[in-house]
């Protein structure tokens, strides 16, 4: 058995949400290099990712690994499978 | 800063190097929910600036 036959499906709904979120944590993150003292943000950036932990969790365990560290790879392995950025419709 | 190095800027009442950059403070205030803010490209309303073409100076 060798490599990968097509794409695994996606779900795009939740891969927005998580690509949201994982963009708030990028403008959250260098607004607090310049102000570490903010509390506001500081909150906003730690509810921001928890919940971006949970999408991402939700996301691997319904449709497969986003992250190759991902803990819980089951057989056969299915990093390859996942599709790549130009093969996913984002506007369907 | 010494008087040679710098000098008083009328318009902002300070002293400062010719040829230097400034960036005014930002302060957080609000924030845009995060799938609006992937779409305007800044977590921040006030840094809400798109390029409107024939609108001159807001680059």
């Amino acid at each position: 058995m060798t490599g990968r036959k097509r794409p695994d499906s996606i779900n795009l709904p939740l891969l927005l949400d998580i690509m949201a979120h994982n963009f708030v944590n990028v403008e959250a993150v260098l607004f607090l290099n310049t102000h570490p003292d903010c509390q506001e943000m500081l909150e906003l950036h730690n509810r921001n990712a928890e919940r971006y932990h949970r999408l991402v969790d939700e996301y691997q365990k319904k449709c497969g690994p986003l992250y190759s560290n991902y803990p819980d790879a089951t057989s056969p392995w299915r990093w390859i499978n996942e599709p790549w950025p130009w093969e996913i419709n984002y506007r369907r | 800063m010494s008087e040679k190095e710098s000098q008083m800027i009328p318009e902002t009442g300070r002293r400062m190097r010719l040829a230097h950059a400034y960036i005014p403070w930002q302060h957080f205030k609000n924030s845009y929910p995060p799938a609006e803010a992937l779409r305007r490209g800044t977590l921040f309303p006030e840094l809400y600036m798109p390029y409107r073409p024939g609108r001159r100076g807001y680059y």
